[in-house]
């Protein structure tokens, strides 16, 4: 069986995963310091805890589903 | 549902005694961000607090409006803990963020910049005004890509005796020596070969990295979880590359080469992206 050149390098691009997502918001971004703030600890933990989370399917699922339906664009007005 | 933004309006003076906050998700240029608030705009991080842009002269923040009783010090620590919860906020972020990097330079905030005032926010804005504006000409027509690169083990396994130079010279004498010291060197290759697997993925991830870096313009290695793994194999490098529109063919043509290259070693490269450039907004170098 012969692989195809498109297999070999897997382009996501409309359906992000869900870890990479929380680990983009999560974990990088410029920090400007709000006046509420969490500290990189407290990011290191939360991030463990989604770890785990987006393991359990049911859970990534529902995340999703909530996902889906905020892509509906809201009229902002 | 009835709104109530009304009653709660957020304290500009004494902003202790507000019951919301306002959360930052990007800062951007005055005028693009203005006429980006013309269209349909996504559903900020609570969908009650509608996006809003709080500008000072030649810049503006994009924010929401979210209740204390969530986003608190005290509470969001509480909140935070529920990955549930997190993880529908941090999607929220992300679909905001991405709206406006998508469509204008803007310097992508992580999650949780709270202000008790909206002119806290302003204030912040005009304080790093120079700094937010470098960066927002850093990031200009360009995009943030990301490489993962993950690891069959066993396919690896297969291969290492023949890609680690010191293996291949040893399997190379164990095959003409004679049966008690082909025997000695058979062992001493197993001693190695873990280190020299460990050392030739190394050596991979670094060619990647740098051939992929010299077909972008910045590029940023990122900590790879322990024990993350995908379905393809432990993942053994993770990096970010900054790219410019009109150059991502031949970023992505790199891409493709060097999965083609690797593959036969149980290597995958899994290209995401575009994402809001959150790895290169910060620092200056």
């Amino acid at each position: 069986m012969s692989v195809t050149d498109k297999d070999l390098l897997e382009l996501e691009t409309s359906e992000l995963s869900l870890l990479e997502t929380l680990d983009h918001v999560l974990n990088r971004g410029l920090v400007i310091a709000g006046e509420i703030t969490i500290s990189v600890a407290d990011i290191d933990l939360i991030f463990v805890g989604l770890n785990v989370l987006v393991g359990s399917v049911e859970t990534i699922e529902e995340v999703l589903g909530e996902r889906a339906e905020s892509d509906v664009p809201r009229l902002n007005d | 549902m009835m709104s109530p933004r009304k009653q709660n309006r957020i304290a500009d003076k004494d902003g202790s005694k507000a019951s919301r906050a306002l959360y930052v998700y990007c800062v951007g240029e005055s005028p693009a961000l203005r006429q980006l608030f013309e269209e349909r705009l996504p559903s900020a991080i609570e969908p009650e607090g509608k996006l809003e842009l709080v500008v000072d002269n030649r810049l503006a923040a994009v924010a929401s409006e979210v209740p204390l009783a969530d986003y608190g010090e005290e509470s969001l620590k509480t909140r935070l803990a529920d990955p549930a919860w997190t993880a529908v906020r941090a999607v929220r972020h992300e679909q905001v963020v991405e709206y406006f990097s998508s469509r204008a330079a803007v310097v992508p905030l992580r999650f949780g910049a709270i202000y008790f005032a909206r002119s806290r926010v302003e204030r912040m804005l005009s304080e790093k005004a120079a700094e937010l504006e470098a960066i927002i000409e850093r990031l200009r027509g360009r995009q943030e890509w990301g490489i993962t690169v993950s690891c069959d083990q066993a396919e690896f396994a297969k291969v290492i005796d023949t890609l680690s130079p010191r293996l291949r010279d040893l399997a190379e004498r164990a095959r003409t020596a004679q049966p008690g010291q082909s025997y000695l060197l058979r062992k001493k290759m197993e001693a190695l070969r873990v280190d020299e697997a460990r050392l030739e993925i190394k050596r991979v991830v670094a060619e990647i990295e740098q051939a992929l870096a010299d077909q972008s313009e910045r590029s940023a290695s990122l900590r790879v979880l322990k024990d993350e793994a995908t379905e393809h194999g432990k993942t053994v490098g993770k990096m970010a590359f900054l790219v410019a529109s009109e150059g991502f063919d031949h970023f992505h043509d790199e891409a493709e080469r060097l999965a083609r290259a690797h593959a036969d070693a149980g290597f995958r490269l899994e290209m995401t992206g575009p994402w809001p450039p959150y790895n290169f907004s910060t620092g200056e170098d």
